[in-house]
C-alpha cells in the first residue's frame, strides 16, 4: 500500500464511523492539535467528530534530510471524536486492519503516555500505542484544553503517517517510503529538508522572529477583545511556530523558554475565553488557574 | 449453600504500575464493606491485568446474617405499677416499637441502671442484594496516582471503565457505576479481537477467560513468564536474564506471555554495556541475555500479549526498533568520540544550573576549586594530578550529544569520554562515579581521588541551595539534598578523610557568585550533622552519646574524630562512676548557664575559702595536662578516665561549696573555677547531653 493510500483508506474508514473530513490547517504549526477544528472544537458542549491530515513542522527535528527517521517536516493523521464512543479502543483497532494491519498477526501494546501541552495550556491522559515495538499513534482523551475542564471530553487519535507507512512498506528511512507506485516520499519533498533545515538552524533572522512574535501577541489581545478569535488564533500558531524556530537557532536560554512558553499559553487561553463567551455564554465558565 | 461472588472492572489500558496497589485495595474495602453488611466469606482475593481488575469472593452464603438490635425504654421499674397492670409509659414504648409491653425485657445499661429493653431481630437478607451496595461502593473508593474522567457523569477513575461484570453464583449482581450497568458479559484476549464472552457464574470465570487466554490470576501469569524464560534459556544454552522488575512490569502488559526472542547485530556490543541495557530494558522492557559467565550476548527477549500467529513480523518489527534505537545511539556515540573533550566543556557555559548560580561551567570551575582546596584539607595521600583531570570534567557529558538523547546515562558517559581522551584510568573512573552513592546503601567511588572529586560536587550543590534559602523541610526536599549530605558524610567517613567540615563548608560559600551570597553555613553544616546522626546511630550508638559531639562538630571537628568520641562515650557508659560525672557535669553546666556572669578566666587560688575548691583546683590542674595529651593523641577513652578521677573532689566540691557566694568576688571565682572544668569535660564530648 502506497502513502497516499493510507490516507485514502483512513480518511474513508472514519467517514465512516461519521467524522466530517476536514482539510489541513494552511498555517505551520508542531502538532495537529493546533488545528482549530481540534483547539476550540474541544472546547464546546457540542459533539464533534472531524478527521484530516495534518503537515507538522518540528523546526529543531529538521536533519538536512540525513537522519533516516527524523524530518523537520511530516504528517499526522488527526482524529477528534467528543464525546468519545465507548469502544473506540476497538474501533481504533479496527482502523489498522483497515490499512492492512491485523491484530492477530502483531504485537499492539498501550505504553501509558500522559499528553501535555504547556504552550496551549491542554493536558490529557493516555497512551503511546506501539506496533511490535513501534510508536504510531498517541491517543488522548483531553482533560483540559487552554486551561479550561473539558465537559465532555473529546478523545484525540493522531497517527504518525511515515512511521506507520515505514512499518508496513518495511521502509528503513522515511525518504524511501513509496508515495505512489514511482514516486518516493523524497521526491515528493526533494530539497525541503535540506532547504529547511539550513533556514531553521542558520538563516532564519533572530530579531525578526523576536519582534514578530512581540507583535503577533499584542494583536491577539486586541482581536480576542473584539471577539475575532479565529484571526487570533491564526497569530497564536504563528507565534508558536516563531518559539520553535528560535528555539532550533538556540536563541533561547532555559529562563527565556518557561516565560515564551506562558506567553503563548496565555494568549491562547485569551482566544479560547473569547470563543467560549460567546459560543457557550450560558457555561459561565471560567478558566481553571495554570 | 456458598458459593463465589466475583467483580470484574474492565478497564482500556492500565498503566502497570497501579495495578498492584489497586488489588490491595479492593481486597481491603472489600473486607470492610462485607464486615460492615454481616456478609462473612472464606476468601477474598484479587487479581489484576492490564485490562481488568478482579475482585473475587469465596465461600459466601446466600444470606447476610442475621443481626439483633436492642432499642431501650424507660427505667425497668416503669414496666408495671403498684398492682402489677403495665403503665403507660411501658405500653407506649411498646407500641411505637411495634410490639406489646409483654414482649419487653429487662436489661442494666451502664448509668442508667435497669432500663425496658426489646430486641428486634433483623433478618438476613440476599447476598445478591447486599453485593449490589458493596461493589460501587469498592469501585468509588479505589485511589490512583492519577485519574481521569471520560464520560458524562464525570466518574473519576485511572482509565475509562468498559464494562462490569458481577456474578454472585450464577445470578448477576445488578449495580451502575460511571454510566454502566453490570451484567455478565467481558471479553477475551485484545489480540484475538476482544471477541464478548458470556460468563455463566462466578465459579466458571477464570477458566472460561483461560480459554479465551487471558490468565487473570497474576501468580500463575507470572509462573508462565518465568517458565517460557527458562525454556528459552535452556533453548538457547544462554541465561536469559530475568530482572524482578522488568519481569513485574512486562507482567502487567500482558494477559498471556509469549516469548519472542531474536538476535541483534554484533556490533551493538561495541556500544556502552550501560546503554545496551537502558535501551533494552528501560526503553522497549526487553530482557537482555548473557552466557555464563555474565557476559552480554547479541539477543534479546520480547513478551508479546498472548497470541504466537505472525510471530516472525514481531520478531522482526522488535528488532528493527532495537537496532534503529542503537544505531541511532551509535550515531551520536561515535560523534561524541570524534570531538575532543574541551569542545563539549566549552559548551557548558550555555547551560544554566540555576538562575543566580551561573551556568554550568561556573559550577564546574567551583568543583575544580573546591576539590583542589578538599586535596589539602582532607589529610590523606591523594593522586592531586587525577583529582584536577576529574575535576575539570565531571559535567562535561550533559553537552554530548549521547547524553542530550538519553539523559539518564548522564555521568556514566563521562567515563567513557575522558577515557576516550586519555585521561587516567583513575580519573576516569573518577568522572563516572561523580554522581555515586546513587542511594543510601549503594557504592562510594572507588578510589580516594574520586572520592574527593564526588565530595566537592555534593558540598557546593549544598552550598548553592543552602545560598539560596532553598533548604529541604519536611517531606519537600526537591533537589535531593538529604541524599547529598549522607553522601557526602559516608564518603568521608568511610575514605577516612580528616577533614574540617566548617571551614570546607565556608570555602564552598566563599566560592559562589555574589548573587548567591546568603550564607548560611551554620545551618548547613547542622543539616550535614543531622545525615551524621543517622549514620553513627546505624553504627549501633545511641542517639544521646552522638549528641555529645554535636558541638564539637559544629566548632569544625572532623567527623572521624567524632567518631571515635562517640565510640569511647559509648564503651565507658558501663563505667559505675560515669553516670555520677555526667550528672556533676550537668549540675555544672546549668549552675554557669544560670549565672550568667561574665567570666574572667582562670580562678585566682588566693581568693579560695575552702579546702574542696583547693582541692578541686589541684585535681583539675594536675589532670588537664594528661588530658590534652590524650586528646591530641586522639585516645579518648584515656581521657574520658581522666575526667572520671576527679570524681572524688568534684562531689566533695558540690557538697561542701556554695557556689553562689555573698561575696561577688568569691562567686565569680568560684563560677571560673567551674568554667575551667567544663572547658575540660567539652574537650572531650558533652556528656550533659546523656540522657
Amino acid at each position: 500500500m502506497n502513502f497516499q493510500d493510507y490516507i485514502l483508506k483512513l480518511n474513508q474508514y472514519w467517514a465512516k464511523q461519521g467524522c466530517a473530513l476536514i482539510q489541513p490547517y494552511d498555517l505551520e504549526k508542531g502538532a495537529g492539535t493546533f488545528n482549530p477544528a481540534t483547539f476550540f472544537g474541544s472546547l464546546t458542549s457540542k459533539p464533534n467528530s472531524v478527521a484530516y491530515v495534518e503537515p507538522c513542522r518540528r523546526p529543531g527535528d529538521a536533519r538536512f534530510g540525513e537522519n533516516p527517521n527524523r524530518v523537520g517536516r511530516y504528517y499526522q493523521y488527526q482524529v477528534i471524536i467528543k464525546p468519545p464512543l465507548e469502544n473506540i479502543q476497538q474501533i481504533y483497532l479496527d482502523s489498522l486492519k483497515a490499512v492492512g494491519i491485523d491484530h492477530a498477526e502483531h504485537d499492539i501494546r498501550w505504553i501509558e503516555d500522559d499528553w501535555e501541552s504547556p504552550t496551549l495550556g491542554a493536558s490529557g491522559v493516555g497512551w503511546e500505542v506501539w506496533l511490535d515495538g513501534m510508536e504510531v499513534t498517541q491517543f488522548t482523551y483531553f482533560q483540559q484544553m487552554a486551561s479550561y475542564e473539558l465537559n465532555p471530553i473529546s478523545v484525540e487519535i493522531t497517527y504518525g503517517l511515515e512511521r506507520l507507512a515505514m512499518f508496513v512498506q518495511k521502509k528503513k528511512r522515511i525518504s524511501d517510503i513509496m508515495w505512489t507506485d514511482r514516486l518516493t516520499w523524497g521526491d515528493v519533498h526533494k530539497g525541503q529538508e535540506e532547504q529547511f533545515s539550513h533556514y531553521n538552524f542558520e538563516e532564519a533572522d533572530i530579531e525578526n522572529l523576536r519582534s514578530n512574535f512581540g507583535h503577533w501577541e499584542k494583536e491577539v489581545r486586541g482581536l480576542a477583545a473584539k471577539g475575532y478569535y479565529l484571526p487570533a488564533f491564526d497569530l497564536v500558531m504563528k507565534c508558536s511556530h516563531n518559539f520553535n524556530l528560535l528555539d532550533a537557532r538556540g536563541a533561547i536560554s532555559v529562563s527565556e523558554r518557561a516565560v515564551l512558553i506562558k506567553r503563548i499559553r496565555d494568549i491562547a487561553k485569551a482566544c479560547a475565553s473569547a470563543y467560549v463567551e460567546i459560543n457557550e455564554p450560558s457555561e459561565k465558565k471560567e478558566p481553571a488557574n495554570a | 449453600m456458598l458459593k463465589d461472588a466475583l467483580l470484574e472492572i474492565r478497564i482500556e489500558n492500565i498503566p502497570a504500575r497501579f495495578v498492584i496497589s489497586a488489588e490491595e485495595q479492593l481486597k481491603k474495602y472489600a473486607a470492610e464493606l462485607l464486615a460492615e453488611a454481616n456478609l462473612p466469606c472464606a476468601g477474598i482475593e484479587a487479581y489484576g491485568t492490564y485490562k481488568r481488575l478482579v475482585l473475587h469472593l469465596t465461600g459466601v452464603p446466600a444470606k447476610t446474617e442475621e443481626k439483633t438490635q436492642k432499642s431501650y425504654g424507660p427505667a425497668a421499674r416503669l414496666l408495671k405499677d403498684e398492682k402489677g397492670n403495665f403503665t403507660p409509659q411501658a405500653a407506649g414504648f411498646a407500641r411505637s416499637r411495634g410490639t406489646t409491653p409483654d414482649k419487653l425485657g429487662v436489661e442494666t445499661v451502664p448509668n442508667k441502671g435497669e432500663v425496658l429493653v426489646f430486641e428486634t431481630r433483623i433478618p438476613g437478607r440476599p447476598s445478591v442484594k447486599a453485593l449490589a451496595e458493596i461493589f460501587p461502593q469498592v469501585i468509588s473508593r479505589l485511589q490512583f496516582p492519577k485519574n481521569m474522567v471520560w464520560e458524562k457523569s464525570r466518574f473519576r477513575f485511572a482509565r475509562p471503565i468498559r464494562s462490569l461484570l458481577a456474578l454472585y453464583g450464577d445470578k448477576p449482581v445488578v449495580f451502575s457505576i460511571a454510566g454502566i450497568k453490570s451484567g455478565r458479559l467481558t471479553v477475551g484476549l485484545s489480540a484475538k479481537g476482544s471477541r464478548p464472552l458470556k460468563i455463566s457464574s462466578a465459579e466458571k470465570y477464570f477458566k472460561a477467560l483461560e480459554h479465551a487466554n487471558v490468565i487473570v490470576k497474576d501468580a500463575e501469569r507470572l509462573e508462565m513468564l518465568r517458565r517460557e524464560i527458562a525454556a528459552l534459556s535452556k533453548r538457547m544454552k544462554l541465561v536469559v536474564e530475568a530482572d524482578p522488575e522488568l519481569l513485574s512490569e512486562n507482567l502487567y502488559l500482558i494477559e498471556y506471555p509469549v516469548c519472542v526472542m531474536a538476535g541483534y547485530s554484533q556490533d551493538f556490543l561495541k556500544l556502552p554495556h550501560e546503554l545496551v541495557h537502558l535501551v533494552m530494558k528501560k526503553q522497549l522492557k526487553f530482557f537482555t541475555v548473557a552466557d555464563a559467565k555474565g557476559g552480554l550476548q547479541p539477543y534479546f527477549v520480547g513478551i508479546r500479549d498472548g497470541v504466537s500467529k505472525g510471530q516472525r513480523n514481531v520478531e522482526e518489527g522488535f528488532k528493527n526498533v532495537l537496532e534503529a534505537r542503537f544505531n541511532d545511539a551509535f550515531f551520536f556515540y561515535n560523534r561524541d568520540l570524534a570531538i575532543p573533550l574541551a569542545e563539549f566543556k566549552a559548551k557548558l557555559a550555555a547551560i544554566t544550573f540555576q538562575a543566580k548560580l551561573g551556568t554550568m561551567a561556573d559550577k564546574t570551575a567551583r568543583v575544580e576549586k573546591l576539590a583542589a582546596w578538599l586535596c589539602g584539607g582532607c589529610g590523606a595521600p591523594l593522586n592531586k594530578e587525577d583529582v584536577t583531570a576529574a575535576a575539570a570534567h565531571v559535567y562535561t557529558d550533559l553537552t554530548t550529544n549521547l547524553v542530550k538523547e538519553f539523559t539518564e546515562l548522564q555521568g556514566i558517559m563521562g567515563y567513557y569520554y575522558a577515557r576516550n581522551s586519555g585521561m587516567s584510568e583513575t580519573a576516569s573512573r573518577a568522572v563516572g562515579e561523580f554522581y555515586w552513592p546513587m542511594s543510601a546503601k549503594s557504592p562510594l567511588p572507588s578510589s580516594k581521588e574520586g572520592a574527593i572529586v564526588s565530595l566537592a560536587g555534593k558540598l557546593d550543590t549544598l552550598a548553592s541551595d543552602f545560598a539560596l534559602g532553598q533548604i529541604p523541610s519536611g517531606s519537600e526536599d526537591p533537589h535531593g539534598l538529604r541524599r547529598q549530605a549522607l553522601g557526602a558524610v559516608r564518603i568521608i567517613l568511610e575514605n577516612g578523610f580528616r577533614l574540617n567540615l566548617r571551614n570546607a563548608v565556608s570555602a564552598a560559600f566563599d566560592q559562589l557568585p555574589a548573587e548567591a551570597s546568603g550564607r548560611a553555613a551554620d545551618p548547613l553544616l547542622d543539616f550535614i550533622w543531622q545525615r551524621a546522626e543517622v549514620v553513627f546511630a546505624e553504627s549501633g550508638y545511641r542517639f544521646d552519646e552522638v549528641k555529645t559531639v554535636r558541638e564539637f562538630f559544629m566548632s569544625g571537628g572532623d567527623l572521624l574524630d567524632c567518631r571515635d568520641r562517640v565510640k569511647d562515650v559509648n564503651a565507658l557508659r558501663g563505667n559505675p562512676d560515669f553516670a555520677g560525672i555526667a550528672m556533676a557535669f550537668k549540675r555544672a553546666k546549668n549552675i554557669l548557664r544560670q549565672a550568667k556572669a561574665p567570666l574572667s578566666g582562670a580562678p585566682d587560688e588566693t581568693l579560695f575559702e575552702k579546702d574542696e575548691e583547693r582541692a578541686l583546683y589541684g585535681d583539675i590542674k594536675a589532670m588537664s595536662g594528661r588530658l590534652q595529651a590524650h586528646v591530641s593523641g586522639r585516645d579518648y577513652a584515656k581521657g574520658l578516665s581522666e575526667l572520671l578521677s576527679i570524681k572524688g573532689s568534684l562531689d566533695n566540691f558540690f557538697e561542701k561549696v556554695m557556689v553562689m557566694a555573698e561575696d561577688p568576688k568569691v562567686r565569680d571565682n568560684r563560677l571560673n573555677l567551674i568554667k575551667s572544668l567544663v572547658s575540660l569535660f567539652e574537650g572531650v564530648a558533652d556528656l550533659s547531653q546523656l540522657q
